[in-house]
C-alpha cells in the first residue's frame, strides 16, 4: 500500500513541475483567438508566439473541481460531521452527483517560455475521473505530460495593420490507471498488497496548430487557427474588437470553432463560442464568455510578477449534446515574467 | 455601447439560472436526438433460448437454454451505453422538472405486450433464483462470512414484488421498472457464470432446469469458487445495484443503493 501511493505521489510530483489552457482561457469560453497575449499561444493560437518582449515565462499551477455548485450548494460535502458513516454517505452521494465519466479534480502546471518568437512549453496533470452509472463507480487518476514548441512572428503594415502568423506542435503523452471502483476497494480490503495498479491505458498524440491573427483599423481584428490531429483539420474563425476608455478596457470576440465540420444545426450550436472581457488598468479583469450554448465567468488579477485567475465554466459530459452538463471552478496562481 | 452590453450580460445570466444551456432554455431538447428503439427478441410457444442473450452488458462464456410455455416478446436488457443515456435522461428530466410527466406517459401498445411477457418472464426466472441465490447464501453463512443475508432476501422479494405479472405495465416508470430488474437479473445470472466458470464442469450448455435445481452446485464446490471470485462477484453485484441507485436517486419508489449496503453490512 505504501509503496502504492509512493509512486502515485512520485508520478505526480513528476507531472506537477512541468501546458495546459489557461484558467483565464476557461473564464472566455475558450474565445480567444483574437486576443494578442502570450498565454494563448499554444492553447489558441500560435500566432501570439510573436506577442511581448523578447523573453517571456509563465509558471502556472491550476486546481479545478467539476460539478463545483452542485457539491457545494447541496450539502452533500458535510465538512462539519468527520465521522466515518457521514464521509461514506458524503462520499456516495458526490459520486451520485456525476453521471458518465466526468472530470472530478484536476491539477495542471506548466512551464512556458518564449524567446524571440520561438516558444516552448512542457507541462502535466493529474486528476480524478468519475466513472458511474453503468459504466463503474469509482475514480480514474490520470497523469499526463505535454511538450508544446512553435515559433510565432508579427509583421506591422502602416500605422494601424498588422499581421502575425505561427505554428505550433502538440505532443501529449497520457496514462489513466484502472479504475479504482469498488472492486478495488473490496479487493484492498480483503488483501492489501493484492491490488495491481500497473494496469494503464496509454494516449500519446501529436497535433499541429498553425495560426494567423490580422490586426486592423478602430480595433477590429481576425484570426483563423488550423488544427491537424493526423486524421482531421479542424479550422477556427474569429472576429474581435477592442476599445479603451481611460483606465478601462473593453474587449469582444465572436468566432466558430470547427466551423468545417459543421453538418447540422447541433454541430452549429456546439460550434458558435463569444467571450467579454473589461480590463481595469491593466491589473484586474473581468470576462464572461459562451460556448456551445453554456455561460462562463471569471477574474484575472496581475500584481508585479504573479497572476492570479478565477474561473467558472460548463462542460457537456452528455451521450448527446446538452443532456449532461456539469459546471467547474478552477483557480490558477502563476508566476510570470515578460 | 455599456448599456447594451450591460443589458445583453444581464439577459444572459437571467437565461443562465433557468437553465445552463441558452439553447436548452430557448426550446431546444436535447432528449429529441436520443434513440428510443427498445429491442425484443421473439421466441414461440414451447422453443428454447439462450437467457445469457438477454443481457447483453456482459459477456459469456456458457449458455444457459430456457424453455418458454408460450410465445413471447422478450425486450433485451439494455447496454452500458444504454443505460447511461438512460440515467443521464432521467437526471436532465428530474433538473427540468418533467420527470413525473414523462415517467407517467403511455407506452405503445407493442411495447405493452413486451413488457407484461418480459416481466412474466423475469417473475419466473426471479422465483428460481431466489431459491438459488438463498441456498448460496446458507452456504456463505455456514462457512463464517457475515453478511445480514436476510437484507439480500429482501432485496430480491420486492424486485418479485415488482414484477408481479399481475400488475399491468402501461406507463414509461413500469417499462423502467422491467429495464433495471432486468439488469439485476443479468447481474445475477453473471455471477453464476463466474461462479460455474470456477467450478471443473464438463459442459458448457446448460439447460435453466438443471442450473437451478439442488443438485447441480456441490456445497465443497460452491464455497470454493464463491470465495476465489469475491471480489469480481461484489464488483458484478454493486456496478448492477449503482445504477438501480442512479435512477433511484430521482424516483424514490425504486432501490437505494445506500440502503441496501447498509442493511447487508448490517
Amino acid at each position: 500500500m505504501r509503496k502504492t501511493a509512493a509512486v502515485l505521489l512520485s508520478a505526480i510530483l513528476l507531472a506537477l513541475p512541468l501546458a495546459a489552457m489557461p484558467v483565464s482561457q476557461l473564464a472566455r469560453s475558450g474565445a480567444v483567438l483574437t486576443k494578442p497575449d502570450s498565454d494563448y499561444a499554444f492553447s489558441a493560437n500560435p500566432a501570439f508566439l510573436s506577442e511581448g518582449e523578447a523573453f517571456y515565462l509563465r509558471a502556472p499551477l491550476s486546481l479545478s473541481m467539476g460539478n463545483f455548485t452542485d457539491i457545494m450548494t447541496s450539502g452533500i460535502l458535510d465538512l462539519q460531521s468527520l465521522d466515518e458513516a457521514a464521509l461514506v454517505e458524503s462520499a456516495m452521494d458526490i459520486l451520485r452527483s456525476f453521471n458518465g465519466n466526468m472530470d472530478f479534480l484536476t491539477a495542471r502546471t506548466s512551464l512556458e517560455l518564449s524567446v524571440f518568437g520561438f516558444g516552448l512549453s512542457v507541462g502535466g496533470r493529474a486528476e480524478l475521473d468519475t466513472q458511474s452509472g453503468s459504466v463503474d463507480i469509482g475514480f480514474v487518476p490520470c497523469i499526463a505530460l505535454g511538450l508544446d514548441w512553435g515559433y510565432g512572428h508579427r509583421w506591422h503594415i502602416g500605422q494601424q495593420w498588422s499581421v502575425a502568423a505561427g505554428f505550433a506542435n502538440h505532443l501529449l503523452l497520457e496514462a489513466s490507471t484502472s479504475p479504482i471502483d469498488a472492486e478495488s476497494f473490496v479487493s484492498l480490503a480483503l488483501d492489501p498488497s493484492g491490488w495491481d495498479i500497473s494496469g494503464y491505458d496509454n494516449i500519446h498524440s501529436s497535433v499541429w496548430d498553425v495560426g494567423v491573427h490580422a490586426q486592423m483599423p478602430l480595433g477590429f481584428s481576425a484570426a483563423l487557427v488550423g488544427q491537424w490531429d493526423g486524421d482531421r483539420l479542424a479550422l477556427d474563425g474569429a472576429l474581435g474588437w477592442k476599445g479603451s476608455w481611460s483606465v478601462f478596457s473593453l474587449a469582444l470576440e465572436i468566432g466558430m470553432r470547427d466551423f468545417n465540420l459543421i453538418r447540422d444545426s447541433v454541430d452549429l450550436m456546439k460550434s458558435l463560442n463569444a467571450s467579454a472581457d473589461i480590463s481595469i488598468t491593466r491589473f484586474i479583469s473581468l470576462s464572461a464568455g459562451i460556448s456551445q450554448g453554456y455561460p462562463s465567468l471569471g477574474l484575472d488579477l496581475r500584481l508585479l510578477c504573479f497572476s492570479v485567475s478565477l474561473a467558472w465554466w460548463y462542460q457537456d459530459y452528455g451521450v448527446v449534446y446538452a443532456l449532461a452538463p456539469r459546471d467547474n471552478l478552477a483557480v490558477e496562481i502563476a508566476l510570470r515574467f515578460d | 455601447m455599456k448599456k447594451t452590453v450591460l443589458l445583453l450580460i444581464s439577459l444572459f445570466l437571467l437565461l443562465s439560472c433557468s437553465d445552463p444551456n441558452i439553447y436548452t432554455a430557448m426550446g431546444y431538447d436535447p432528449l429529441s436526438r436520443l434513440t428510443r428503439t427498445a429491442k425484443t427478441v421473439s421466441v414461440p410457444d414451447g422453443s428454447s433460448f439462450n437467457v445469457l442473450s438477454l443481457a447483453p452488458m456482459y459477456d459469456y462464456d456458457i449458455t444457459i437454454d430456457y424453455t418458454v410455455r408460450a410465445d413471447r416478446e422478450l425486450l433485451v436488457s439494455l447496454d452500458e451505453a444504454q443505460t447511461t443515456a438512460l440515467i443521464q435522461a432521467i437526471d436532465y428530466l428530474s433538473r427540468t422538472g418533467r420527470l413525473e410527466a414523462a415517467l407517467g406517459e403511455q407506452l405503445p401498445d407493442e411495447l405493452k405486450r413486451a413488457c407484461y411477457d418480459t416481466k412474466a418472464f423475469i417473475y419466473l426466472a426471479l422465483e428460481d433464483l431466489d431459491q438459488l441465490t438463498g441456498r448460496i447464501l446458507d452456504e456463505i453463512e455456514q462457512a463464517g462470512i457475515s453478511l445480514n443475508t436476510s437484507a439480500l432476501e429482501d432485496f430480491l422479494d420486492q424486485l418479485l414484488e415488482l414484477m408481479d405479472p399481475q400488475q399491468h405495465s402501461t406507463t414509461v416508470e413500469d417499462y423502467l421498472a422491467i429495464q433495471l430488474a432486468e439488469n439485476v437479473v443479468s447481474a445475477i445470472l453473471q455471477c453464476l457464470q463466474i461462479i460455474i466458470l470456477d467450478i471443473p464442469q464438463s459442459a458448457v450448455r446448460y439447460t435453466w432446469s438443471t442450473v437451478s435445481s439442488d443438485e447441480f452446485l456441490s456445497v465443497d464446490g460452491l464455497v470454493d469458487s464463491i470465495s476465489e471470485n469475491a471480489v469480481e462477484l461484489i464488483g458484478v453485484i454493486i456496478r448492477s445495484v449503482a445504477d438501480l441507485d442512479q435512477v433511484s436517486s430521482n424516483i424514490p419508489t425504486f432501490f437505494s443503493l445506500t440502503t441496501v449496503i447498509n442493511e447487508v453490512l448490517g
